[in-house]
């Protein structure tokens, strides 16, 4: 079992201004800057959970609906679609805002990689009318190399069941 | 006799010869409230999949409509569905989406109920109620269920067609990607989500609308590469051999894009590699068993629905729900369609890329939502709502055909679909029960699309 050790001070404190760094990157749209944080293994997931009875364990089909499972090539056509200037879905541009809380670092004795878990909350505005506000949990493991901090798998947890901002076509 | 059908003239929302429809039907609250009562009261709405339930006591709950419903497979079996409400006071009786159980009791009082539905423990029966419940009497509302293929639909009218005879000649083209191929699987559990529309603002784009393809999703089809790139903005102009549409007698209806099934997931993905293999391996043993033409339908891209609200995309492999909120607001269940002889492999990559193009983070998805909602929110507008809707694209150019079933529209490009699906619309609105619909000339339909 990979031990994880607190990290604490200043090491911690350049993490957590490296996950704020990502999350204006986000807001600002400047994706290709952040593609440069995301490592070339990405593994970029998140889920759903469906409601069961906590003392069922009868039925045997999976409870986690994976509504995105995606690797580098994939976040990239994600930004290319962006680029082609004809996303009429966010022209006029969405505004997105990022808070991140709960912030918890971890090193992995034997990669040195870091492992963090946090709150996100988001709100996003479209159009004039459509604020809509997203609450998850991430758990996410960054490694250090010649790019600097990089991204190596963010697993996103949805609170929600039934997703009232009708879709999550953005960077979690 | 209802109110309502004093207060909507359902004669003056759809004209079917002129293929035009009026914009209230995405507004009106009596509209809605006739649609619960005329649509989903007597036709076909999905449930589960065979898949889903595959052992005695496995249950999924659901939505038919605005009743809440649940599906369990017995112990013989056979598939039972009822409202998911108590008999006593009405509060939800099952509040997983899914599971194994042998009874469910009522978080209320206790009131539990079998398997099948009948009430068996009333807690402290024999003190309080002293002998003077009939429990025989208020066993749970069971709701009529049949199945097409390992898909279980329910009905909650006694009367209505059988549920083959309900899909009619959508199955011809149905079996080919549910049957002759080895059946089908539905992954689930489904995602959930949100949307401002009217529930038929997204039925009727799935049901043929291959025009918006190519200019709505011009930028995730030019992400993504493949075959569709090419229809992206809409460079090319469509011809006669890009496709086909499909409506039948009760609205079903889908259109075709010969040759196209992986087209959205991405070529460079798994799940684009595995399919492109997996299709260039199998549809020759379809055209072997079916014919060159008709086995041409795999391996080609579907879109379509199943009136009223199922729509599935075979080829993209996502399948979906859009279940009525109230006139201006659904939600939308979104399963992935697997066959069931694929390896697991590539199984798993078609759930990936369903969802990345099609669930709620999906691509394509998104690009749609903000069109769904704004037809049905712009008729907060008085002005607005007492307009019409135009579906004459190929208006004059539908035919019969000697190989195809149905209603064909002859070009990839058109609105045959939504031509039938709202005629289907009309008629099952309008009609009191089932019988007046199925005393009318059985081919009557084809010659109000064809105007012959
Ligand atoms: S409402 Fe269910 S037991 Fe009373
Ligand atoms: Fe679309």
């Amino acid at each position: 079992m990979n031990e994880l050790i607190p990290v604490r001070g200043a090491e911690c404190e350049e993490i957590v201004s490296n996950l704020y760094r990502e999350a204006r990157l986000l807001d600002q749209e400047e994706y290709r800057e952040w593609l440069k944080m995301v490592h070339a293994d990405i593994q970029y997931q998140a889920f759903f959970q469906q409601l069961r009875y906590r003392k069922d364990k009868r039925y045997k089909l999976p409870d986690k609906v994976y509504t995105i499972d995606e690797r580098h090539d994939f976040l990239v056509a994600r930004i290319r679609q962006f680029e082609t200037g004809m996303q009429w879905s966010v022209d006029p541009a969405e505004r997105i805002r990022r808070f991140l809380s709960n912030v918890e670092v971890f090193k992995a004795a034997d990669t040195g990689n870091y492992h963090v878990l946090l709150n996100v909350f988001v709100v996003r505005n479209r159009r004039v009318h459509d604020e809509t506000t997203y609450s998850y949990g991430r758990e996410e493991e960054w490694v250090r190399g010649e790019a600097g901090l990089q991204l190596l798998k963010r697993v996103v947890s949805l609170d929600q069941r039934f997703l009232h901002g009708k879709n999550l076509n953005f960077f979690l | 006799m209802s109110i309502n059908r004093t207060q909507v003239d359902v004669e003056s929302l759809v004209d079917v010869r002129n293929g035009i429809q009026a914009k209230k039907i995405f507004w009106d609250q009596e509209i809605y409230d006739l649609e619960i009562e005329q649509i989903f009261g007597k036709c076909w709405q999905f449930l589960t999949h065979d898949s889903l339930i595959p052992n005695p006591g496995d249950f999924t709950t659901g939505f038919m409509a605005e009743d809440e419903v649940f599906v369990m497979r017995q112990d013989d079996g056979s598939v039972k569905a009822f409202l998911n409400v108590c008999s006593h006071r009405g509060a939800r009786l099952v509040a997983a989406e899914a599971g194994n159980a042998r009874a469910f009791s009522c978080p209320y009082h206790g009131w539990s109920y079998s398997m099948d539905g009948a009430l068996k423990v009333v807690p402290m029966e024999k003190e309080l109620y002293r002998g003077a419940l009939d429990k025989s009497q208020f066993g749970l509302r069971e709701i009529r269920v049949e199945s097409y293929r390992g898909l279980y639909y329910g009905n909650l009218d006694p009367q209505a067609p059988s549920l083959s005879d309900y899909l009619g000649d959508v199955k011809f083209y149905l079996d080919i990607w549910m049957e002759v191929n080895g059946g089908i699987e539905l992954v689930g559990p489904p995602s959930r989500s949100l949307l401002n529309c009217n529930w038929k603002t997204p039925a009727e784009n799935f049901v043929g609308d291959a025009y918006h393809v190519g200019w709505t999703h011009v930028a995730s089809l030019m992400a993504l590469g493949g075959e569709l790139s090419s229809i992206g903005g809409m460079e090319a102009p469509p011809n006669e051999g890009l496709g086909m549409q499909v409506t039948s007698r009760f609205g079903h209806g889908f259109g075709v894009l010969w040759d196209t099934a992986p087209a959205v997931h991405a070529i460079g993905s798994d799940a684009g590699k595995l399919y492109r293999e997996w299709f260039a391996s199998r549809r020759p043993k379809m055209v072997e068993k079916l014919g060159a033409q008709v086995g041409r339908i795999y391996g080609s891209h579907l879109n379509g629905t199943i009136f009223p609200n199922n729509s599935y995309l075979l080829g993209t492999n996502s399948f979906k729900l859009w279940v009525p909120r109230g006139p201006h607001q659904i939600e939308v269940f979104t399963w992935t369609i697997v066959e069931k002889e694929m390896p697991s492999e590539l199984k798993n990559a078609i759930v990936t890329g369903m969802n990345s193009t099609f669930g709620t983070a999906g691509m394509l998805e998104s690009d749609d939502s903000d069109n769904m909602e704004s037809m049905t929110q712009n008729n907060r507008g008085r002005a607005t709502r007492e307009g019409k809707l135009n579906s004459q694209l190929g208006l004059g150019f539908d035919k019969l055909d000697s190989v195809f079933p149905g209603v064909i529209g002859q070009s990839a490009i058109g609105e045959t679909s939504y031509r039938g699906f709202y005629r289907a619309y009309k008629e099952i609105l309008g009609a009191d029960n089932w019988q007046t619909i199925l005393d009318l000339d059985p081919d009557a339909w084809k010659r109000e699309l064809t105007g012959q």
